[in-house]
C-alpha cells in the first residue's frame, strides 16, 4: 500500500526574507475564499434546520 | 517583444532567500479565478430570457421586480436561446480546457509558468468580453466562441500552469502543494456564484430593461484579469538544483517513485500513462453522476424532507466536499502514497455508491448526505492527486506537459459522462421505475466503473527504464542537487 511514499518533513526551514509578503499574499487569496465558503455554508445549513 | 520580457522564464527564477510559501497563493489566485467555470450555471436561466425581457415595455410592472424574480416571472421568447444551447457553453469550455492543456503543456514547460499564466488571464478575460458582445448582440456563436472556446483555452492554460512549478518547489510535499492550488479550482465557484448574482442584481437595478448579464460578463472579465495578474507577478520558479533547506531525499526511494525523467512524448507510450488516464476518467465520470443528479436525486429520494431550496443547500455542501477533498486527499497521499490513495477511492467508492440506494430504502438522510459528501471529496481528490502521481512515475521535468495530456480524460468524462448518466436514467423511467428508484442503476453502474479503476491502479508498476531520458536524475534527487544550492526554504 505505502510502497510509493516519498514524504519526509524538512527540518528547521529557516525564515526567509520577505516574510511580510506572505502577510499580503495569503489574505489576498484566503479572504475571498472564506467569504465564498461562508455563503455556501449558510446555504447548506438549510438542510439541517 | 521587450515590453513583455518580464514574462520570460529566466526573469522568474527565484533569488536566494525567496520564500516558497509565496508560490501557493500565486497558484491559488489563478485557480480561484478559473474555478468560476463551475459557477456558469448561475447564468443559465437569465441567458434563456434575454429577448423576452428586452421586449417588455418600459412601463411594464414586471420590471420593478428584482433580477432573479424577473427571470422567474418572464416567459422565454421563441427566439431566446434554449437551456440546452446555453448548457453547451460550459461543456465546450471543459472540452477546450482538456484540449488546450494537452496541446500547450509542452510549451508551458518550455516558457515557464508566468508566460502561461499571463496567456491564461488574457484568454479567460477576453472570453468574457467576447461572450459579453455575443450576449449583447444575441449571437450564440460569439458566446460559444468567446466563453466556450477562448475562455476554455484560458482554463486549460491556467489549470496546468502552476502545478509543475509547485511540484518543483515542494519536492517534500508534492501532494499537499498541488492540492492547495487545485483546491482553488473547486473553491472558485463558491466566490463566483454569489458574486455573479450580486453583480446581475446591481446592473439590473441600474437598467430595468436589462438582466445585467452583459455587464456582469464585462465586470468579471476585468476583475479576473486583475486578480490573475497577482499570480502572474508573484510566481517564481526555483533555481536549477534547488531543494528545501534540511530536506534530504530518501536514500531508498520507493519503487514507484522514479529518479529519472520521462519526456512527454515517451510518457504517451507507457502503459502507466493510459492506466492513469482510465483511472481519472472513471473517477470523474462517477463524480459527475452525483454532481449532475444531486439536486433532483435528493428531492426524489426524500420527497417529504428535501425541498428545492434545501436541495440548493445540499449542492453547496457538495461543493465544499469537492474543494476540501482536493486538499485533504492529496495531502494524505504524501503519507500513504498515490497508489494507496487511489486504492482508497476505488475500494471505498463502490461501497458508497451501493449505500446510496440503501439510504433511500432506510430513509436515512444522514447516510445519504455522508455518502455523497465522501464521494465528492474523492472526486476532487482524484484531480488533486494525479499531478503528484505523474511526478512519481515520470519525474518533474515535463510533468506539466504530461499533466496537460492526461486532462483529456476530463474532457471525455465531462462530455460522455452526462450523456451516459442521462441515458441510464431515461432507460429506467421508460421501464416504469418510479422517481425514488430511478437513480439506483446509475449508482450501481458507477460502482462497477470504479472497480475498473481499481484494477488499473493495481496494475500500475514503475515505468520501464527504456522510456527515461538519458541525461540523468530528476530535480530533487541526490544526484541532481549540489550541496551549495540547498539553502533556502
Amino acid at each position: 500500500m505505502a510502497d510509493d511514499v516519498r514524504f519526509q518533513r524538512p527540518v528547521n526551514e529557516p525564515a526567509s526574507s520577505g516574510t511580510w509578503k506572505l502577510w499580503i499574499a495569503w489574505p489576498f487569496v484566503l479572504i475571498p475564499l472564506l467569504l465564498g465558503f461562508s455563503q455556501t455554508v449558510i446555504k447548506a445549513a438549510a438542510m439541517f434546520r | 517583444m521587450a515590453l513583455l520580457s518580464f514574462l520570460d522564464r529566466d526573469r522568474t527564477i527565484a533569488k536566494p532567500g525567496f520564500n516558497r510559501w509565496l508560490v501557493p497563493p500565486a497558484a491559488l489566485a489563478i485557480h480561484l479565478s478559473i474555478g468560476q467555470a463551475y459557477a456558469f450555471s448561475v447564468f443559465n436561466k437569465p441567458l434563456t430570457k434575454l429577448v423576452a425581457v428586452s421586449q417588455l415595455a418600459p412601463s411594464d410592472t414586471l420590471l420593478a421586480l428584482s433580477q432573479s424574480k424577473l427571470v422567474g416571472a418572464v416567459t422565454a421568447a421563441p427566439t431566446d436561446w434554449s437551456l440546452k444551447a446555453v448548457g453547451w457553453t460550459f461543456s465546450i469550455a471543459i472540452v477546450f480546457l482538456g484540449l488546450s492543456a494537452a496541446l500547450f503543456g509542452a510549451w508551458l514547460d518550455r516558457v515557464g509558468p508566468r508566460k502561461a499564466m499571463f496567456a491564461s488571464a488574457l484568454c479567460f478575460s477576453c472570453g468574457f468580453f467576447i461572450g459579453a458582445i455575443g450576449i449583447h448582440t444575441h449571437q450564440y456563436w460569439l458566446l460559444l466562441g468567446g466563453y466556450g472556446v477562448l475562455g476554455g483555452i484560458g482554463l486549460g492554460l491556467g489549470y496546468i500552469s502552476p502545478v509543475s512549478t509547485l511540484i518543483k518547489w515542494f519536492p517534500d510535499r508534492p501532494g499537499m502543494a498541488t492540492g492547495l492550488a487545485i483546491m482553488g479550482f473547486g473553491g472558485g465557484a463558491m466566490i463566483a456564484a454569489p458574486l455573479s448574482v450580486k453583480l446581475m442584481e446591481s446592473f439590473h437595478g441600474m437598467n430595468h430593461l436589462s438582466l445585467g448579464v452583459t455587464e456582469t460578463f464585462v465586470a468579471l472579465g476585468a476583475l479576473y484579469f486583475i486578480y490573475m495578474m497577482f499570480g502572474v507577478f508573484t510566481i517564481r520558479v526555483p533555481a536549477p538544483g534547488w531543494a528545501p533547506a534540511g530536506w534530504v531525499p530518501s536514500a531508498h526511494p520507493h519503487k514507484l517513485v522514479t529518479s529519472r525523467n520521462v519526456s512527454v512524448d515517451n510518457a504517451w507510450k507507457t502503459p502507466q500513462f493510459w492506466l492513469l488516464w482510465v483511472m481519472l476518467t472513471v473517477n470523474v465520470t462517477a463524480g459527475i453522476a452525483v454532481i449532475e443528479t444531486a439536486s433532483p436525486m435528493s428531492q426524489d429520494m426524500f420527497p417529504t424532507r428535501i425541498t428545492a431550496v434545501i436541495a440548493g443547500g445540499f449542492v453547496g455542501l457538495l461543493s465544499i466536499a469537492n474543494m476540501a477533498g482536493r486538499f485533504l486527499w492529496s495531502t494524505f497521499s504524501d503519507y500513504i502514497g498515490r497508489k494507496g490513495t487511489y486504492l482508497v477511492f476505488f475500494t471505498l467508492g463502490p461501497v458508497l455508491y451501493f449505500l446510496i440506494p440503501e439510504s433511500q430504502r432506510l430513509q436515512s438522510l444522514p447516510l445519504f448526505v455522508l455518502c455523497c459528501f465522501i464521494i465528492l471529496s474523492m472526486y476532487g481528490g482524484g484531480f488533486a492527486t494525479i499531478p503528484a502521481y505523474l511526478r512519481d512515475l515520470f519525474g518533474t521535468k515535463q510533468v506539466g506537459a504530461i499533466h496537460g495530456r492526461i486532462l483529456t480524460a476530463w474532457s471525455v468524462a465531462g462530455v460522455l459522462g452526462p450523456f451516459f448518466i442521462n441515458y441510464i436514467a431515461s432507460y429506467q423511467v421508460k421501464h416504469g421505475v418510479d422517481n425514488a428508484h430511478k437513480y439506483n442503476l446509475t449508482m450501481y453502474v458507477m460502482a462497477a466503473l470504479l472497480l475498473i479503476g481499481l484494477i488499473c491502479d493495481l496494475m500500475v508498476r514503475p515505468v520501464a527504464e527504456k522510456y527515461a531520458d538519458p541525461e540523468g536524475a530528476v530535480d530533487g534527487t541526490p544526484a541532481s542537487i549540489p550541496s551549495t544550492e540547498r539553502a533556502h526554504g
